[in-house]
């Protein structure tokens, strides 16, 4: 710290480290303000006293440290996450960061298989992924419960129609076996979800193994590499929004027409991505059959009508041309069945409201 | 921890939310006549309530913001002073809690005196 030259200097710092934590609008008033302070209480405690050198560093301490006289002087709160939603904070990210663990996990397992690297090198990676995810998940957990709370979404309305005080009759009813939604069940899907995503997406195992006479496994796989590359973006998207769909069936609880309806919300925005990815082919590995040719798992026989060659390059054709419209039929499916379960629900809770 | 400290600090706790709440009544109730920020913590302190200045000037603030008190720069003497008054909010809010007030001590009173009644 600088030498102090005298009382007026010290003065200033302290008035300049509070009004510095302050927002820039009412900082000339209170510097004025607490200089107008500090010059009235070193007046008042200057009568009958002689040593007025260290009037200056008492009145100084009496005020405090600045920072929490400025602390005082700020009336916004100052915390990201308030304790109303706090509770929720904390649940959620329990959950994510544990599922975020095993997708690591069996990432590293499958690495551990498959990778021909050393295995100090995969267990240090492991450890820098497990970093890397951990930061990713409560960096983002919290920016959504910031942006939460910045914007004044209060834990007990949500999910509420109405806003305002709380009546009885909002109890959601108790959800029958058919239309229930088992936290366990979400859980799973969301870890498959995660285990798909790291096995063929990450990974890039989306393919076929094939063992053909003496020779070693061969890898085909389904996906042009380079372009999967490319897309990755996209899947992450595609995560996402699979593990929010489920994150609202949790959330909800039990098949009502309003969860069906946010469901096929999803499963529309879901399937846009699918359109992204798979509309122009080019995700597709083009050498795919000339690879399953060499490998020798098909066979060509020209002079023949049909050989299997013919027949696999057929279907995988088929795969590539239809992948989208059998995305969208069972797509269709679900959604009609979820709306069956929803009604099936709500019928049955007229039913105990009647009886 | 001996229990006399513990009892103690528990009692310190309690009686800064409870002074808390009195604060700002306190600090209304001399704001009839305009007064700048160190002169009101002389007379609070006068009066019985310690109130640091550090804890006064960001209440004047707050409480000009909330429209209850207005205030001026007396820029005339050799330091300028930022004096506090009672609006026509304020006055009308202090009455209005007074009448609360005495309510409260009221029915405080009769809950004090009448533990250990049947």
């Amino acid at each position: 710290m600088a030498a102090v030259k005298n009382d007026a200097e010290l003065i200033d710092r302290y008035v300049y480290a509070v009004t510095s934590r302050l927002p820039a609008g009412q900082r000339a008033d209170i510097e004025r303000e607490l200089h107008g302070l500090i010059e009235d209480m070193r007046e008042e405690r200057s009568q009958g006293r002689e040593d007025h050198a260290t009037l200056t560093v008492e009145v100084l301490t009496e005020l405090g440290h600045p920072g929490k006289l400025a602390a005082q002087y700020r009336e916004t709160k100052r915390y990201l996450i308030g304790p109303e939603l706090f509770d929720r904070y904390w649940v959620v990210l329990k959950v994510v960061g544990i599922l975020s663990l095993i997708g690591v996990t069996i990432a590293f397992g499958i690495q551990l298989i498959l990778d021909q690297s050393s295995t100090e090198q995969l267990i240090v990676n492991f450890i820098g992924s497990l970093f890397e995810v951990g930061v990713y998940t409560v960096a983002w957990v919290t920016i959504v419960f910031a942006i939460m709370e910045y914007t004044g979404v209060k834990a007990a309305d949500i999910g509420r129609k109405k806003k305002g005080a709380w009546h009885p009759s909002e109890l959601p009813s108790i959800p029958d076996n058919g239309a229930r939604i088992r936290i366990s069940g979400s859980i799973v899907s969301m870890m498959f979800y995660i285990f798909f995503f790291v096995i063929f997406v990450y990974s890039n195992l989306f393919g076929v193994f094939l063992h053909v006479g003496s020779s070693a496994y061969t890898y085909i796989p389904f996906w042009n590499q380079d372009i999967v590359h490319q897309f990755f973006p996209f899947f992450y998207g595609l995560l996402a929004l699979f593990i929010l769909r489920e994150a609202i069936k949790l959330f909800i609880g039990q098949w009502t027409t309003k969860l069906a309806l946010y469901t096929l919300a999803a499963d529309a925005a879901i399937f846009i991505i699918y359109v992204f990815l798979l509309a122009d082919q080019s995700i597709w590995n083009p050498s795919f059959m000339n690879d399953l040719l060499a490998s020798g798992a098909v066979t060509r026989n020209v002079t023949a009508s049909t050989d299997s060659y013919t027949t696999v390059s057929r279907i995988w054709d088929i795969i590539q041309e239809r992948a989208l419209l059998i995305i969208a039929l069972v797509m269709v499916i679900e959604n009609a069945s979820n709306f069956y379960r929803a009604t099936k629900s709500h019928v049955s809770t007229k039913e105990r409201v009647a009886g | 921890m001996d229990e006399k400290t513990k009892s103690e600090e528990l009692i310190q706790g309690l009686m800064q939310e409870l002074r808390r709440g009195t604060l700002m009544i306190s600090v209304l109730s001399q704001l009839k006549k305009p007064q700048y920020g160190y002169s009101l913590v002389t007379v609070l302190a006068d009066r019985g309530v310690d109130i640091d200045a550090g804890t006064l000037y960001p209440l004047l603030r707050r409480l000009e913001k909330q429209g209850l008190l207005a205030s001026q720069w007396d820029t005339d003497e050799a330091r300028p002073r930022k004096y506090y008054l009672l609006s026509e909010l304020g006055k009308d809010v202090y009455d209005r809690l007074c009448t609360e007030w005495k309510k409260m001590t009221n029915i405080m009173e009769g809950l004090i005196d009448g533990s250990g009644e049947e």
